[in-house]
């Protein structure tokens, strides 16, 4: 409870200061100098900065002693950019996990690695996410094109309609890029897959990727809702091929850093039929309830209602006994709502669970459940026994002895002078 | 020295091809009467571990009564069930199921502690009984372990005969239970003489029949043996008695409350049968007397002194009681007088 | 107290005082013995409070205890129809119809009436008490039975041995509220309206006796006992030729009200008419019309080829019935025998058909030290009475007599029912010792023989030196019965089996709380709908102390779902997680006796639970994977792969070896020493509580991880060192890939 007020507050925070992701700004780069001259890639953080990210830039060199990314229990940023860094200096400072506390804490990740720089713990972070980029020195090549090493990729590769999708097909350059395997997770999103006339090669090596199966731009959303995003190579961000990749990149941070992508839900309530609420009168067997979840999707500045036809109920006792496809009902100026319409308990007692699982490749994950149980019959809510007809017989024969007996008393209290005299006379 | 080679070369090559047919086997096997080879140190390995056409079933027990294997005693008239009810069905051994499918049975058995046979030292046993199931082939080392269970009579051997059928793929071993022609013949005469007797005594039997004395002594009787613990020997199938560590045999399992030998039983149903009849004579037996002693002169003495006689029986009988309880949980406090020497 | 009664006796034969003094004295006497019966009932059953405190005991007296809690905060119409969704997790029990309300209701009405009273007094501690108080009215209502069955000097002899025999007070001791608590009280009562009935032909006492019977079956299962004794004495007395009006209309009467009465019980229902069990009484009850018709027939028409008419007619009548009640049977109309009462006959049925009743140590049968144990020289006078009551056979002591017969054997077969058999042991054992005292406490001819002495004086003397050593040895064992009594009481059935007495290492006592430790522990550290997944043993305490939401409990009324529980404690943890995720289980709890030797631990019980959940899943549980290959069942590094693989395994000795110096780490239960190297880590679930002596654990099931990767993978991620990081990350992933 606590938590959610404090997101809540989180969200009022943002508004305030006219952010464009749902949390806070604060993000800090990492970045080795010998790689990353940072007026190269002037533009992409000014883009970053354009939509208030506070970035902080921290250089990681022999000289660097430590980077907290936790005071104790909380953590420092929200956001973390590493761009590649050479040698082993970054395993100790960042260890594989702490990349994962971060993640795990919440914070969005964005990693880009290059042939020459793919640091162990990076790397380690990448592969327990599913994300397997290639080694160092393998580099991606199209020995089609001009410049191997620099391979232009059609945006018909693009494959997350959530994250970018192009109105008219263009090009993206990668140059000197390294590609990744990705393993079958349905939490990973594939971005951006390799050309099939590429590979990704070392000499006298088998090579890592060969075509469509390797990855350039991969993403990754964990339970939290917290993203990562890999991009292959660090020549994409430069500002040299800004006007190229510019526009993918600015959406890639986006929902990197959860400025879309997002939705949320306002609760799901579930009453009878007539509205009276379960703590009123709780359920028994075979009554009509009515199940209704509100979805609001976030645009970068307010809440909208949420529209989609997908969304799915379940009610279910270990095994599902109901699953239905939940109707647009009303909605207001930041949810929309979706009812199940009235629908029958099952007739069989138990503690169920009332619950929503929505989970979209591209959107952030909304769960709701709730469970409730489910009463049998009270001894006096049965039919009673002349309401079935099948009964009558019974009821009329019941009725019928009663009424002989006393029709059977009275002839023999009638008759019983007779009975008399006749003992009279055996005495 | 190339002779000595080509000695070598012969026997290796005699050993190779040493085999031992179905034939022979089914000679060996008609030896006894209940078809089972008995393995010993001079043939064990050449039955084992020579080319062979069938199956081996290897039984390797401990009948030795110092070996204190019950499951082994118990165990081996199975066994030898098994294999005279498969060479009932296969008169030659031979399974109707299939080409390779003969079956012949052995065993090995440590008759007395001090001569173990070798092949146990081979397969370092430690567990007794085993069984084996030796494959057509001619491997000494491979084999499977039938699991005997913890099941007990015919329960035990059905499970051991699916395992077998399960590993041999043959389908049709039966298993016909030694039917005891002495035991039916003798319950049917028994019948018969019972019915005649009948028929005979008629009148008197329905004397009997209508007699309360008689009926009151069967129910007590058995509410006496119920006392006793009978359906925990029944249900458990316990013991009869123990043997403690020198050997001496036991007849109360010490210090043990919720169990008991059967033999306890009889023990205690005697105590509890003296205690009913020193109780019963006092109750009504020592008026009745009394009554019928009435006219005689010297009947005095008697009725004063009998029942202080029969309330001693009593007393002892108790005491016999509790000191043999006192075995049963040795903390018990309250006792009457030490008997437990005669008991233990 | 019992010499007291006899004397009460030995007034009642002087003749020479006037007739109301005695009646005075008599009734003076009586009261004070009555007093004193109840005193010594009631304080003998208070050990358990003064040696540990007023606590509920052991399981099932944990859930009436909650049930009635739930029956003095909410109305009677709502206990009735009482869905408790916080049991059996997510099945939930249909409580209000599944249990027997008398004890519940009973307390809850004793509650009213001291609040009436201006006596509020807490439900708990009416609870803890209630067994002691009806053992009183035990004592008195034996003491009425035995009246009828010989006459109120041995009556005081029975309500005085009722009163402190072991046998009883096993099941009655102050905390132990259980449905045994009353249903003896009540069973005894029903006997002696039965017997009153049956003596007088009253149609009044044969309705009280059904009104109690309906009492009874509102209480206990066991009222099926009575369902059959009273038919069973019918007919046995039809059998006999001593068929009267009298038995007509007291089993009539006693049969239509009873019966209906039963079935409003809601878990009753039906059953009078559908089961096998209730079939003798109904079978009786249509005999008994026939006899009646007979004999009003042969009152009529005397004659000699009227008897030979009717043998035959009976005996066409009980075959039609016996094959009626056959056909019915195999068409399904009427319910088989039950699994209890098939156990009872075929006594090797549970174990093969219902594993879950043979694990019962309740249904295991009786070595002959527990009837010494719990009735002490009791036990010898039974028979005698029985065979004393042989000799006079009115109607009354064939009921006794059944009672004997029947009882003795199935106590033979299950000890539980060692309760049922211990009051009608101390009626005949009143009887024969009343019988004998009769004869050799009688000293009114002392008196009488002063003023005319005709015989020799010695022989006279030797006499009455007989009598008194005879009476005196048996004053003398009474005496005995009552030390014993107390002893047992004291050392024996006082534990409430929650709080476990100790010595420490000094010497001095101390007592074992772990149980209370954990599930306070549960009940302030863990959500208040949290899932306790734990063996069905400690069900109702978990519901009981902690309020936690339980999978399984002592009701064991689904044997499916006790499997599943079974099933996760017996399987690797890789299987158990998804299964207990599946049932939204949050924690497991293992009792763990390893530490400090406490033998009924879950390793113990272990077996049980495989061959539960073999009989749902022969092909992934199987009993013998647990024994290695010596076919022995052991926990140290000689265990078989299932048992180390096992949830129940990791989770009793998690941690356990490091207790200790290496090599020192022996399972005091067992005696085997299990190392380091046995115990495999866990996974997927963190240990988040082990009480003091380690008895209870708690584990928690680790949180899906976030990453969406296996917790298995997740613990060996965590465990391995970044060299092994490396060497897994340089080669290409092994699995099939996203294309």
């Amino acid at each position: 409870m606590i938590k959610s007020n404090l997101i809540l507050l989180a969200f009022y925070l943002c508004a305030l200061i006219g952010a464009l992701s749902v949390h806070p700004l604060k993000t800090l780069v990492l970045y080795d100098e010998r790689l990353t001259e940072l007026n190269e890639y002037s533009k992409f953080f000014k883009s970053l900065k354009d939509r208030s990210y506070e970035l902080l830039y921290q250089e990681i060199g022999n000289n660097t002693e430590s980077i907290p990314l936790f005071d104790k229990e909380d953590r420092l940023y929200d956001n973390l950019v590493v761009f590649p860094v050479k040698g082993k200096h970054l395993n100790k400072l960042i260890p594989v996990k702490s990349f994962l506390q971060f993640y795990e804490n919440g914070g969005d990740i964005l990693t880009v690695t290059n042939p020459d720089a793919v640091t162990d713990s990076v790397r380690f972070f990448l592969n327990e996410l599913g994300v397997y980029p290639s080694p160092k020195d393998y580099v991606l090549t199209d020995y089609f094109e001009d410049i191997p090493e620099k391979v232009s990729v059609s945006s018909e590769n693009l494959l997350s309609n959530r994250v970018y999708s192009v109105k008219e097909k263009k090009d993206f350059v990668f140059q000197n890029s390294g590609a990744a395997l990705l393993d079958n997770r349905e939490q990973i999103v594939p971005i951006l897959k390799a050309p099939r006339r590429t590979s990704t090669e070392l000499k006298n090596k088998e090579s890592w990727t060969v075509g469509s199966q390797g990855f350039l731009v991969a993403g990754f959303q964990n339970l939290v809702n917290a993203r990562s995003v890999w991009v292959g190579s660090q020549d994409f961000f430069k500002n040299h091929y800004y006007n190229i990749n510019g526009e993918f990149i600015e959406e890639l941070t986006k929902w990197n850093f959860r400025e879309k992508g997002v939705i949320k839900s306002s609760g799901a309530t579930h009453t009878h039929s007539d509205g009276t609420s379960y703590s009123s009168l709780p359920y028994k067997i075979k009554d009509t309830v009515i199940y209704e979840i509100g979805l609001s999707e976030w645009t970068g500045e307010k809440w909208v209602p949420f529209i989609a036809n997908d969304i799915q109920f379940e009610l279910s006792m270990v095994d599902p006994y109901y699953r239905l496809t939940l109707q647009q009902a009303h909605k207001d100026e930041t949810t929309q709502y979706y009812t199940s319409g009235e629908f029958k308990l099952p007739d069989h007692h138990g503690v169920f669970t009332f619950s929503t699982n929505y989970k979209r490749e591209g959107l952030t994950f909304v769960s709701e459940s709730d469970v409730k149980a489910i009463r049998h019959l009270a001894n006096d809510e049965y039919p009673r026994s002349w309401e079935i007809t099948n009964a009558w017989v019974y009821i009329s024969s019941i009725y019928g002895i009663i009424g002989t007996w006393v029709i059977f008393v009275i002839f023999f209290v009638v008759s019983s002078k007779r009975h008399v005299s006749v003992e009279k006379k055996n005495n | 020295m190339r002779s000595s080679i080509l000695v070598t070369l012969v026997t290796l090559l005699v050993t190779l091809v040493q085999s031992i047919s179905n034939d022979e086997l089914l000679k060996l096997s008609k030896q006894n009467s209940n078809r089972i080879i008995e393995l010993n140190d001079i043939n064990h390995k050449q039955l084992l571990g020579s080319n062979r056409d069938s199956f081996l079933v290897v039984l390797l027990t401990a009948t030795a009564p110092e070996v204190k294997c019950h499951v082994c005693i118990d165990f081996d008239p199975s066994f030898e069930t098994i294999a005279t009810s498969w060479f009932k069905d296969h008169p030659n051994g031979q399974s109707n199921s299939g080409e390779k499918s003969s079956m012949f049975f052995l065993r090995a058995d440590v008759k007395e502690t001090k001569n173990i046979p070798k092949v146990f030292k081979y397969y370092k046993i430690e567990h007794v009984p085993r069984v084996f199931l030796f494959y057509p082939g001619g491997d000494i080392d491979t084999y499977s372990i039938i699991e005997l269970g913890n099941d007990a009579g015919i329960e035990r051997v059905k499970k051991a005969l699916a395992r077998v059928q399960q590993l041999t793929s043959i389908t049709d071993i039966k298993y016909y239970e030694p039917f005891d022609m002495t035991s039916s013949a003798l319950s049917a005469f028994t019948v018969f003489c019972v019915v005649f007797l009948i028929k005979k005594y008629r009148s008197f039997v329905k004397k009997l029949f209508f007699q309360r004395f008689i009926w009151g002594i069967a129910t007590v009787s058995f509410i006496i043996l119920m006392l006793g613990g009978h359906m925990f020997n029944n249900i458990k199938k316990v013991r009869y008695a123990g043997v403690d560590n020198d050997g001496a045999i036991l007849y109360f399992l010490p210090g043990q409350l919720q169990s008991q030998f059967s033999i306890e039983t009889q023990i205690i149903a005697v105590i509890y049968g003296i205690l009913a009849i020193s109780v019963t004579s006092l109750t009504i037996g020592i008026p009745a007397a009394k009554k019928f002693l009435k006219n005689e002169k010297n009947s005095k003495p008697l009725i004063a002194v009998l029942p202080i006689l029969l309330a001693l029986l009593t007393y002892i009988a108790f005491s016999g009681l509790v000191s043999v309880y006192k075995i049963k949980q040795p903390s018990y406090p309250f006792g009457l007088v030490k008997l437990s020497s005669f008991f233990s | 107290m019992s010499s007291v009664a006899t004397n009460a006796k030995s007034h009642t034969n002087n003749v020479a005082t006037p007739n109301w003094l005695v009646q005075l004295i008599q009734t003076i006497l009586i009261i004070t013995i009555f007093i004193t019966i109840f005193g010594a009932a009631i304080s003998s059953r208070l050990f358990s409070v003064i040696k540990f405190e007023s606590i509920i005991h052991e399981f099932d007296p944990w859930f009436n205890f909650r049930a009635t809690k739930y029956l003095v905060s909410h109305s009677f119409y709502e206990f009735l129809n009482w869905f408790d969704d916080r049991t059996w997790y997510p099945l939930g029990r249909v409580t209000g119809g599944t249990l027997y309300p008398g004890l519940m209701t009973t307390s809850a009405a004793i509650w009213h009436l001291f609040r009436k009273i201006g006596l509020p007094i807490d439900i708990r501690n009416i609870c803890v008490l209630f067994a002691p108080g009806f053992a009183g009215i035990t004592a008195w209502a034996t003491y009425e039975f035995t009246k009828e069955i010989k006459d109120s000097s041995a009556g005081l002899l029975a309500a005085a041995f009722i009163a402190i025999v072991p046998g009883y007070i096993s099941r009655s001791v102050a905390g132990s509220y259980d449905n045994e608590a009353i249903a003896i009280t009540l069973l005894m009562v029903t006997f002696m309206l039965w017997i009153k009935a049956q003596k007088t032909g009253s149609i009044l006492y044969a309705t009280s006796a059904a009104v109690f019977y309906f009492y009874m079956v509102s209480a206990w299962g066991g009222y099926v006992f009575i369902t059959n004794l009273i038919p069973l004495h019918i007919f046995i007395l039809i059998l006999m030729g001593r068929y009267n009006s009298r038995l007509y209309s007291a089993y009539t009467t006693w049969y239509a009200i009873g019966t209906l009465a039963s079935m409003q019980i809601p878990f009753v229902g039906f059953l009078p008419i559908r089961s096998n069990d209730h079939m003798a009484a109904l079978g009786v009850f249509g005999l008994i019309q026939i006899v009646a018709f007979g004999n009003f027939v042969k009152s009529q028409v005397p004659s000699e080829k009227f008897k030979v008419i009717m043998v035959v007619s009976l005996i066409i009548i009980l075959g039609l019935g016996f094959v009626g009640l056959f056909g019915l049977t195999y068409f399904g109309f009427i319910a088989p025998w039950t699994g209890r009462f098939y156990s009872l006959w075929d006594t090797n049925y549970a174990k093969i058909h219902i594993p879950i009743i043979a694990s019962v140590s309740e249904h295991q049968p009786v070595a002959w030290p527990a009837f010494f144990f719990d009735t002490h020289f009791l036990i010898w006078l039974f028979p005698v009475g029985v065979f004393l009551l042989f000799m006079d056979l009115k109607d009354e002591h064939v009921f006794v007599i059944a009672y004997s017969v029947l009882c003795s054997y199935f106590t033979g077969v299950m000890v539980r029912l060692m309760l049922t058999l211990t009051p009608i042991v101390c009626v005949s054992a009143a009887v024969a010792l009343s019988k004998l005292f009769d004869v050799y406490l009688d000293f009114s001819d002392v008196v009488r023989n002063f003023s005319h002495k005709d015989e020799k004086p010695t022989w006279k003397f030797t006499n009455y030196i007989s009598r008194l050593f005879v009476s005196g040895t048996f004053i003398f064992y009474i005496y005995l019965f009552v030390f014993h009594s107390t002893w047992v009481t004291r050392f024996a059935y006082s534990s409430p089996s929650v709080v476990l007495p100790s010595t420490n290492k000094n010497g001095e006592p101390t007592l074992i709380d772990d149980f209370r430790e954990a599930y306070y522990w549960l009940r302030m550290n863990t959500d208040e709908d949290a899932k306790v997944a734990a063996w069905w043993d400690y069900g109702y305490q978990i519901g009981g102390m902690a309020d936690r939401t339980t999978l399984v409990d002592n009701n064991t009324w689904n044997n499916t779902h006790i499997a599943i529980v079974g099933k996760a404690m017996a399987s690797p943890e890789e299987v158990s997680y998804p299964l207990l995720k599946e049932h939204d289980v949050d924690y497991v709890l293992v009792i763990f006796g390893g530490v400090l030797g406490f033998s009924g631990d879950d390793i113990n019980k272990f077996l049980w639970m495989v061959r539960i959940a073999e009989g749902i899943w022969p092909d992934e549980v199987s009993e013998s994977s647990f024994y290695n290959e010596n076919n022995d069942y052991r926990v140290d590094g000689s265990a078989s792969k299932a048992m180390k693989e096992s949830l129940m395994y990791k989770m009793s000795f998690k941690d356990f070896p490091d207790l200790f110096n290496a090599g020192q780490s022996q399972d005091k239960v067992r005696g085997q020493t299990v190392t380091q190297a046995d115990v495999s880590p866990l996974d997927y679930f963190e240990e988040v509580f082990t009480s003091e002596n380690w008895m209870v654990r708690i584990y928690k099931l680790r949180d899906e991880d976030a990453e969406g990767r296996d917790l298995g993978d997740v613990g060996t991620f965590e465990r391995s060192s970044t060299k092994a990081l490396k060497r897994k990350g340089s080669k290409r992933p092994d699995f099939d890939l996203r294309v």
